[in-house]
């Protein structure tokens, strides 16, 4: 890459300017400040995307009583089922059964306190969320 | 063998990696002078991963370096840079040695879950936990953070520091922490150079597992190149915005660490003066700039503005990365050490 090639697109995901090793004339390196590059910001973007719609059907479910409460915000947290039981150290059999209605209901504060902890909500945010749909 | 000593104020670096951004930056806090690229060439970081079988948000994983930590380690083997490096089972514990090791004034690099740092991408809160930054000092319940992929100082909250410290799931940090304790008095800079390259050689050549290496590559091109018969035009994007993520975004400096290592090769070029690096140096920016090309091959099809995507020309891209790469890997095997 030249230095005159180093992406500067405008848009970025991060909230800072990149830095890209770039090849001056004389053959040496440098740091350039990337203004962001188009892909790569639109990937971050779809993904973002992607997880915001699930969370929107999520909450359908939710409301229809066919889910439970942790799917959304396990989506809002941009986690999948696996990525659940990974981050709060839950056994998968177990973290299955928390995310149907039957299993959710049956939740204890201390376990809810747990999942709370990996989602950035609090016990009671999660408790209230059906009863505000 | 002579002491680190904490200069002041922190001069603030910004590099292209985490990870070797910030290593050399404390290093270079600290009074020993180590570039980003030397950092991460020295401790043969440079890879290829592509495990299917472990999925990432339903997806495979796929790395273009080693594990996180590698790059602490390999500088503190290859340049014999002594670290002190810890990790711990109680947060409390940890948090009061960082404190202690504050208001000593010397600056600690720490490994943090993105999740929890407001800063980082504010409410896209992706958990990830292989972020490595410095922390420079604190003012009352806010902790400073000089991040080397910010252009400026940020501020984070005690409890989110906490958090972030001690966040569970893969490649969990357990409160890692780091910084220099002594330097040597000469670097035998030939000797490293040439261990950090043999050990690349060795890890990118090997014949026989097919998800690492330039055989790792192979078997990736094959798999895009299976996706052409995917009916799901979803999944497919999924995958792909997947990819460049990984390759282009997350803090990799450009194609994949291919410019990095690069300008690794050049810098040790200038040190011993040996033709091949030159040589190898500029092979591995046509390499980056391939990389890159394959990744934006299918740029339109990952803004979704169409629908039809020629994804047997990114799979030859991806397969003439790696013959390339090989290429390059076998002109670095022929140098001739003394």
């Amino acid at each position: 890459m030249k230095l005159k090639e180093v992406p500067q697109d405008g848009k970025r995901m991060l909230k800072t300017t990149l830095v890209h090793y770039a090849e001056n004339d004389e053959g040496k390196f440098e740091k350039v400040q990337s203004d962001g590059w188009d892909p790569g910001y639109y990937a971050g973007l779809n993904l973002q995307k992607e997880f915001t719609e699930l969370a929107e059907e999520a909450k359908i479910k939710v409301k229809n009583g066919q889910s439970s409460t942790l799917e959304y915000f396990m989506y809002k947290a941009f986690l999948d089922p696996i990525g659940l039981a990974q981050f709060t150290g839950m056994p998968w059999r177990k973290v299955k059964k928390h995310l149907t209605p039957r299993g959710f209901e049956k939740l204890d504060d201390k376990t809810l306190a747990r999942y709370a902890h990996v989602l950035h909500t609090d016990v009671e945010t999660i408790k209230k969320f059906k009863s505000t749909l | 063998m002579k002491k680190a000593i904490a200069q002041k104020p922190y001069k603030h670096y910004q590099g292209g990696h985490c990870e070797s951004g910030s290593v050399s930056s404390i290093v270079t806090n600290y009074g020993f002078n180590l570039s980003e690229p030397m950092a991460f060439g020295i401790s043969s970081n440079i890879g290829f991963v592509y495990l299917p079988f472990v999925k990432i948000w339903g997806r495979p994983l796929l790395a273009w370096r080693m594990l996180p930590q590698s790059i602490v380690r390999g500088v503190q083997k290859r340049l014999g840079i002594k670290f002190c490096i810890k990790t711990y089972n109680n947060e409390q514990e940890a948090m009061d040695e960082l404190d202690r090791l504050l208001d000593e004034g010397k600056p600690v690099g720490i490994q943090a879950s993105v999740a929890y740092l407001r800063y980082f991408l504010g409410d896209f809160r992706i958990p990830n936990n292989s972020h490595m930054t410095i922390v420079t000092g604190r003012e009352g319940d806010e902790y400073l953070i000089n991040d080397p992929l910010w252009d400026h100082q940020t501020r984070v909250h005690r409890e989110d520091l906490q958090n972030a410290r001690f966040s569970k799931g893969p490649t969990a940090p357990k409160g890692f922490m780091f910084y220099p304790l002594e330097f040597p008095e000469t670097v035998d800079y030939k000797k490293a150079v040439k261990k950090s390259i043999k050990r690349v050689l060795f890890m990118m050549l090997q014949p026989m597992f097919p998800y690492y290496g330039v055989l790792g590559m192979k078997t990736f091109a094959r798999m895009v190149k299976r996706l052409r018969k995917n009916p799901d035009i979803k999944a497919v994007r999924g995958l792909f915005y997947h990819i460049v993520l990984f390759q282009e975004e997350v803090g990799t400096g450009g194609g994949g660490f291919r410019y990095m290592y690069a300008a690794f090769l050049r810098e040790a070029y200038d040190l011993l003066k040996i033709p091949e690096l030159l040589e190898a140096s500029k092979k591995f920016v046509a390499i980056g700039d391939k990389w890159r090309l394959a990744a934006s091959s299918c740029g339109k099809f990952i803004q979704g503005k169409t629908d039809d995507v020629d994804l047997e020309k990114t799979a030859q891209l991806y397969r003439e990365c790696a013959m390339e790469e090989k290429e390059a890997y076998l002109l670095l095997k022929k140098i001739k050490w003394k």
